[in-house]
């Protein structure tokens, strides 16, 4: 089973094909694409592409399911014998996605950068 | 003229403390004195621990890490080093993820560090 690694909000995720994940807000609408330039690493079966540290021209592709907002968190400070505390309540926007598509570019470059990567090691 | 203290509005405030204390353990659910302290430190305890436990986490990939680099002959030390070298960007979530879940992936990763470190020394000796 093919798999990407891809790199957004800071995080990196483990994808593939028809995954739905959740993933730092992106600036789509539900229903658009939303494309990750940042890959470091694909696997298919015993195939493996890193890139240094990116996959040059690799996207993998999703379609944006919903905009939501993650459960709250409380942020509570306090200091004792000060009389100073504060509530801030915070709810992380996050984007579901699915992913639709996993590329890495051309094929023929493909095939060429991991025989020239195996070269520079 | 009579006393007014506001009884309602008390009591509504002692219960929103009382609600929040639930299953806590003995007299910190059931009265409010108690009560009060626990779930402020509760909440303080939850703030401050949603940062250390990204340290611990990668503390605990970091021992995994260790571990699996160790069974194909590397430290973990030289591990990091190498993965400087080969110039490999993935975080260590993803990578004692791949350790347990995809053994001839990471091992391949593996190769990589081991050929980049190689090729660092060689870059020493001829400078």
């Amino acid at each position: 089973m093919a798999y990407a690694i891809i790199k957004t909000g800071g995080r990196q995720h483990r994808v593939t094909e028809g995954d739905i994940i959740d993933v730092d807000f992106l600036d789509e609408q539900p229903g658009k694409e939303g494309v990750f330039a940042d890959v470091l690493f694909h696997c298919d079966g015993d195939k493996l592409t890193h890139g240094s540290p990116l996959i040059e021209g690799a996207t993998v592709t999703g379609e944006v399911v919903e905009q939501r907002k993650d459960k709250k968190v409380i942020a509570f400070k306090y200091r004792r014998r000060k009389g100073y505390h504060r509530t801030v309540g915070h709810r992380r926007k996050l984007t579901r996605i699915k992913i639709t598509e996993i590329s890495l570019g051309a094929k023929t470059s493909k095939a060429k950068k991991a025989k020239d990567e195996e070269k520079a090691e | 003229m009579p006393r007014a203290t506001n009884a309602p509005a008390s009591r509504e405030r002692r219960k929103r403390v009382l609600d929040q204390a639930k299953g806590y353990r003995g007299r910190r659910s059931k009265l409010f004195r108690y009560a009060k302290d626990a779930t402020m430190k509760g909440k303080y305890w939850a703030y401050r621990d949603r940062k250390t436990r990204k340290r611990t986490f990668r503390y605990l990939w970091i021992q995994r890490l260790n571990a699996a680099v160790r069974a194909q002959g590397l430290t973990y030390s030289r591990f990091a080093e190498g993965l400087k070298a080969a110039n490999i960007g993935l975080d260590r979530k993803i990578l004692s993820d791949l350790a347990i879940t995809d053994e001839a992936a990471f091992k391949g990763i593996v190769e990589q560090v081991k050929a980049a470190l190689e090729n660092k020394t060689k870059a020493k000796k001829a400078a």
